[in-house]
């Protein structure tokens, strides 16, 4: 199911923001020639809210599964701190690239793709080694 | 064996994480409901005067079940790790834990009672939704404070 919630998050988020920087901003901003409507601050803050609660629980339980596989500390390391720092920077530039500069949206995409990317590899590793039974 | 370097490293981002959360949702509050019991009261009961409408028991229902499953197991998660700790007595303990469940469930509920004309859960409102967020933030500041400790000492150790 966390497999699931990863991958549906990702369609999820492109199909409500869109998939690429530029209609994300689009989205989150509006634009006066295609009378898109700019989201109001009341739903920016309604969608970080519920968001993070949801990416904070699904990775922090995906992660403490990773500390107990049977591979070295270096790697274990390496996947706990991109996951989670990059669901930082997801979280905080989706915040900064409404309130503050356009230039944000870019940090929000790659970590937006890398912190689902990184969950979605470490479910991997927990289901190859739950059925290589190395664990 | 789990390192405790790389638990320290996962609680920390958990723990950053968590009071960003928390950041939104009192900015959320702040934004929607006011600082005051008159704001939080006409937010939920309606004004004729500023043209709010007076908000509706589904609609309430519709906030508050995934809040109470939010909460509930936010607290659970995170209030576990006191139980490994030995920073505060169980006594203090158990006054944290029964704190942050009384607020949450307070909180919630008085909304209910705010759109039946109880002016008195506005305040009520209000008192404990701040006490949840300070009740939470000692908890994530004890957890931080455990961890990091634990991670000197096994660094020490290793010297």
């Amino acid at each position: 199911m966390l497999f699931m919630y990863f991958i549906g998050d990702l369609f999820y988020l492109s199909h409500f923001f869109g998939s690429d920087p530029s209609s994300i901003l689009t989205t989150l901003k509006g634009n006066e020639e295609e009378f898109i409507e700019p989201l109001s601050a009341i739903s920016i803050l309604e969608h970080i809210h519920i968001s993070m609660f949801l990416s904070i629980m699904a990775l922090f339980t995906t992660m403490a599964i990773v500390l107990r596989l049977n591979i070295s500390k270096r790697h274990k390391g390496i996947i706990i701190f991109i996951s989670m720092f990059s669901l930082l920077i997801s979280s905080i530039s989706f915040l900064t690239t409404y309130y503050l500069s356009d230039i944000f949206v870019y940090l929000f995409f790659t970590g937006t793709i890398f912190w689902h990317l990184s969950g979605i590899y470490a479910l991997i590793l927990i289901f190859t080694q739950l059925w290589t039974k190395k664990a | 064996m789990i390192s405790k370097k790389l638990y320290f490293l996962l609680l920390s981002f958990a723990i950053i994480l968590i009071s960003i959360q928390l950041g939104s949702g009192i900015w959320l509050f702040i934004s929607k409901y006011g600082l005051t019991p008159s704001e939080v009261y006409k937010y939920f009961a309606g004004d004729e005067e500023s043209f709010i409408m007076a908000k509706s028991f589904e609609g309430l229902i519709e906030t508050a079940v995934p809040h109470f499953l939010a909460i509930s197991t936010t607290i659970f998660v995170y209030a576990h790790f006191l139980l490994f700790t030995k920073i505060i007595s169980e006594k203090k303990k158990q006054l944290l834990i029964f704190g942050l469940f009384i607020s949450a469930i307070l909180d919630i509920s008085s909304s209910f009672f705010i759109i039946n004309g109880y002016e008195i859960f506005a305040f009520i409102k209000i008192v404990s939704f701040w006490s949840f967020e300070m009740l939470m933030g000692l908890l994530l500041y004890i957890l931080f404070w455990v961890a990091l400790n634990s991670y000197k000492t096994q660094k020490r150790k290793q010297v």
